[in-house]
């Protein structure tokens, strides 16, 4: 049958052993040989695409040492659909599971989690974003009862890790970097743009995403970190197109 | 920079492919396709590559199709898999079909997908009824979802199975026949598959109707032994090799003049390059004309 076929030329791609080489024409060494061409163009266009996800970790790591890791990944989670932009989502957990890298380099997972939130938003849907005007004519009154949606794009990542700091770097930091860092990815038009953000702005932003009120928002923000203004966090998201174009305040929703 | 967030109704003007020379379209040439407008008559795009939800890579191909005739060639439909299709995968390509309005699409005799998973290669077939069955119904159900006729390339190989049963050029031509699918002819995987199942390259082109022939491809492949047998491997790296031109050659005059598309994916070079592989796969087309003119005033 045609599915089993499939099925044994599919588990044999990933794997190593030969079960599938009775159901081949011609000579049996040299349809080795033959075979791997197609796990060569798998691994390796599959480890392209990787690379294009992970661009930091290959530079961190190294070419051989992604290749390593690359090929343990696609063994271990091949893909399940065509769309290969979506392809690599599982990769920071299972670099936790992978003791040879996090040994070493701790801070994988998390820079992987931040590079994987920059791919997402690269495809993510565009939308318009909120611009400083669009509030202008909103009663001051009515400022805390405003509910402000994160764009489609935007992720917010706290790590216990510098990943600011790590995405983008293109050399081993030594001694081994410290210090927790919260980061905003965003693309609101072609770019997708990595921020720092304070504690006190981190939760602000998670408050409003969660469905908070401004108001409700800027006290959790302030509560987190004592010199948090909300003038200049809200002004700093406007300013970069943090939010929707839509918006609504809490009293129509009543 | 090209701005995003544009409406999804831009109508284009219908602007089918010509039967003339096209180039697949990849990223690292946007810059100049944006800029300069690059002189090609049509242009190709790997489907999977545009099935995203939004970004800059979307509304740049929106923005170059505003210019050029256009073609969406898939490579993970998997139309071959006992499985059967994934209808998840084929409403993004039926969005894709909505929002850029190709005059072409093309899909693989081959798989990708068993059990669920997404192999990324084109994998051969045993050509055996089954498989020609499962193909030729996973087409008929391609074709209805996309709304439109699809055409069917002819894939090259590596390994054949002990239990084909029938030559590939009937599979082929018998797919098309049974289907209602057009056929897209690989003139360099009909090479490279000869070469490396050891059968003479015109016993494929005799054998192709060619009135359901929609598109002609070429590309490089690269050259390889394994005990002193020759692989050829279709790696699409490099120039298309003299062998391949010739059987381009032949392929035109005996199934007339179509739509032919230089393809190149690994290693690209400058645009330039491209162009240049497009003018020759131009000046065959052109010269199948002027002979066929000469015939014409001859007789």
């Amino acid at each position: 049958m045609l599915r089993d076929l499939q099925a044994a030329f599919g588990a044999e791609l990933l794997g190593s052993d030969m079960r599938v080489s009775a159901a081949l024409g011609g000579d049996r060494m040299e349809n080795a040989h033959r075979f791997g061409i197609y796990r060569n163009n798998i691994f390796a266009s599959l480890t392209g695409v990787l690379e294009a996800a992970f661009p930091t970790i290959h530079t961190l790591v190294g070419d051989e040492n992604f290749i390593v890791l690359a090929s343990r990944f696609i063994a271990e989670h091949p893909p399940q659909e065509p769309p290969l932009y979506r392809y690599g989502a599982d990769f920071a957990t299972f670099l936790e599971d992978f003791e040879l890298a996090v040994g070493e380099l701790p801070f994988l997972p998390d820079l992987a989690r931040v590079e994987w939130a920059v791919n997402e938003a690269y495809f993510e849907a565009d939308a318009e974003s909120l611009q400083p005007e669009d509030l202008a004519d909103l009663d001051p009154e009515d400022c805390g009862n405003l509910q402000l949606t994160l764009h489609p794009s935007a992720r917010l990542m706290s790590s216990g890790w510098p990943v600011w700091d790590l995405w983008g770097a293109d050399v081993l930091p030594n001694p081994s970097p410290e210090g927790a860092q919260q980061v905003l990815i965003l693309r609101p038009d072609a770019e997708v743009s990595v921020t720092l953000l304070s504690p006190g702005d981190f939760i602000f932003a998670q408050a409003l995403a969660a469905g908070m009120t401004l108001g409700a928002a800027a006290t959790a923000g302030a509560k987190a970190e004592e010199c948090f203004d909300l003038a200049t966090a809200l002004g700093g998201h406007l300013g970069r197109g943090t939010f929707r174009a839509e918006f609504t305040r809490t009293a129509e929703l009543a | 920079m090209t701005s995003v967030g544009t409406p999804l109704t831009t109508e284009f003007e219908s602007y089918p492919v010509p039967v003339a020379a096209g180039i697949g379209l990849r990223h690292i040439h946007f810059g100049e396709f944006l800029k300069d407008q690059p002189g090609v008559a049509w242009l190709e795009v790997h489907s999977e590559n545009y099935v995203c939800p939004g970004g800059s890579r979307l509304a740049t191909l929106e923005t170059i199709r505003r210019n050029y005739p256009l073609s969406c060639h898939g490579v993970g439909l998997s139309l071959g898999s006992a499985e059967g299709l994934d209808f998840e995968h084929l409403k993004r390509l039926r969005s894709l079909v909505d929002r850029f309005q190709p005059s072409l699409v093309s899909e693989h005799m081959s798989w990708s997908t068993a059990g669920g998973v997404y192999l990324n290669d084109l994998l051969p077939l045993p050509y055996t009824e089954e498989a020609l069955d499962i193909l030729v119904r996973n087409i008929s159900q391609a074709q209805e979802a996309l709304g439109m006729q699809v055409l069917i390339e002819n894939p090259s190989s590596y390994v054949t199975f002990a239990q084909s049963t029938i030559p590939e050029w009937e599979f082929c031509a018998e797919t098309a026949r049974r289907s209602g699918c057009g056929l897209l002819l690989d003139v360099n995987n009909v090479y490279v598959s000869s070469r490396n199942h050891g059968y003479d390259p015109r016993d494929f082109l005799n054998a192709v109707p060619g009135a359901l022939v929609g598109e002609i491809h070429v590309a490089g492949h690269s050259d390889s032994e394994w005990d002193g047998h020759p692989v050829l491997i279709d790696d699409h790296g490099s120039p298309v090799k003299d062998v391949v031109w010739n059987l381009l050659d032949e392929a035109l005059e005996r199934i007339g003049p179509k739509p032919v598309l230089m393809e190149w994916d690994l290693n690209l070079p400058a645009l330039d390059v491209l162009l240049g592989e497009a003018a020759k796969a131009q000046a065959a087309l052109d010269q199948l004309v002027a002979a066929n003119k000469m015939l014409v005033n001859v007789a």
